[in-house]
């Protein structure tokens, strides 16, 4: 498994939603301030597998709100 | 001098005639187009209509296979029939179809492996084949899921993913087997992540009136869990089948995986690496049509010019169960 850190996880978050880089923040909330729904997050999931080299078990994705969330869901398996 | 393997030599597919639109759809679930491109990438699908059933839709799709392999139907020895939605509980589909085309009292059996109901299948009529048992095999993968999708809001994610169709293809049997690779798996443990409740065998009555209100006929899906297995398992098969066949990604000249949602398809390409132009998907106008999915993308494949004789094809599925696996043949 990478490391990962917190500006390269938000990079590929803003990446993969087409968002610029300042648009997102740990407080984001996916679906009211990113407009993504639960399909982009577990996406975005599967992308931060790829490129961290990890595997992120379903129970750490099932839930996930916000940035904040994501990277405690990353940081479970860390 | 190539090795004389078993080969398919006719591909037949079946489309009901009904196309229906997201925006048809949407208005039904109330959600806009977008939503529903941007969930799956599905812009279309066809259902069946009224009265059209899955043995009547397979029935077709053989008919198709066999004209296009030169085959009379009486010279069909054994069809493997692939649903998860069969025309009655009991018996399976594979009987009404064959009576359907009159075919002679050939063995017919049905298989239920869902999405991967096909490669399933063909992996059974490569091994008879290879047994020496038969030399004209056709397995058929047909689906009609339109008739239990509740189409209202409650169940848009499911409801929007599937469409109806039929699609087989004609085995001849050669000296050497048709996969040069395969491997087909199942983990009970993902059942209750997709699936139909109705029947349920263990309980007196097995159907109960309040199951329709209580929509038990209807399927459910836990699609992170389906989506994050379904990219992990495609990808990880299809290195091991590779690998197995002693050849390298780049040498397959056509991945032919299960037509279930763009997205999943999307994120499988990444993860290998492969050039989208290898990597065929027809979801876009046909949904998902379960077991039928792998040989309608073959038929398309064909007609559009992506598959051509002597290919390196690898087909590979995950879905319901989980089930899931994968098989290089040369087309």
């Amino acid at each position: 498994m990478d490391t990962f850190t917190q500006s390269r996880v938000i990079e590929i978050i803003a990446e993969v939603l087409r968002k610029r880089s300042g648009e997102v923040s740990p407080a984001s909330r996916f679906v009211e301030d990113l407009e993504a729904n639960s399909l982009d997050v577990v996406e975005l999931a599967c992308r931060m597998e790829d490129v961290f080299h990890l595997q992120i078990p379903p129970e750490n994705v099932v839930g996930i709100k916000t940035v904040h969330d994501f990277l405690m869901a990353l940081k479970r398996i860390d | 001098m190539p090795p004389n393997r078993t080969r398919i030599v006719g591909i037949g597919a079946y489309l009901p005639e009904r196309v229906v639109t997201n925006a048809e759809l949407g208005a039904r679930l109330g959600v806009d187009e977008a939503w529903i491109v941007g969930r799956c990438g599905i812009l279309e699908r066809r259902y069946a209509a009224d009265g059209e059933g899955t043995a009547a839709m397979a029935a077709h799709a053989v008919r198709k296979a066999a004209q296009d392999a030169g085959w009379g139907l009486d010279e069909i020895e054994y069809v493997l029939f692939a649903t998860l939605s069969p025309d009655h509980f009991f018996p399976g589909s594979g009987v009404y179809m064959q009576n359907l085309l009159s075919l002679p009292h050939i063995p017919v059996m049905d298989v239920r492996n869902q999405c991967s109901g096909f490669l399933f299948s063909m992996e059974v009529a490569d091994a008879l084949m290879a047994a020496k048992r038969y030399r004209k095999i056709v397995v058929v993968g047909a689906e009609i899921h339109s008739h239990c999708l509740e189409t209202d809001e409650t169940n848009k994610e499911v409801a929007v993913l599937f469409g109806d169709a039929a699609a087989a293809v004609a085995l001849q049997a050669g000296d050497e087997p048709l996969a040069l690779a395969s491997s087909l798996h199942v983990d009970g443990s993902g059942a209750d992540y997709l699936k139909l409740e109705l029947f349920e065998q263990k309980r007196r009555p097995w159907i109960k009136a309040s199951d329709i209100e209580n929509r038990r006929h209807i399927p459910v899906m836990d699609g992170a869990r389906v989506f994050l297995r379904a990219v992990s398992e495609m990808a990880s098969v299809t290195k091991k089948v590779v690998e197995k066949a002693g050849i390298n990604l780049e040498d397959v000249d056509l991945f032919v995986p299960h037509q279930a949602n763009l997205r999943i398809n999307e994120a499988v390409r990444r993860r290998l690496k492969l050039p989208a132009e290898k990597f065929f998907n027809n979801i876009q106008t046909r949904g998902n049509t379960t077991a039928a999915s792998i040989p309608l993308a073959l038929a398309e494949a064909r007609e559009a010019g992506v598959l051509k004789k002597g290919h390196l094809v690898l087909m590979v599925a995950f879905g319901s169960g989980f089930t899931w696996g994968a098989m290089l043949i040369r087309y």
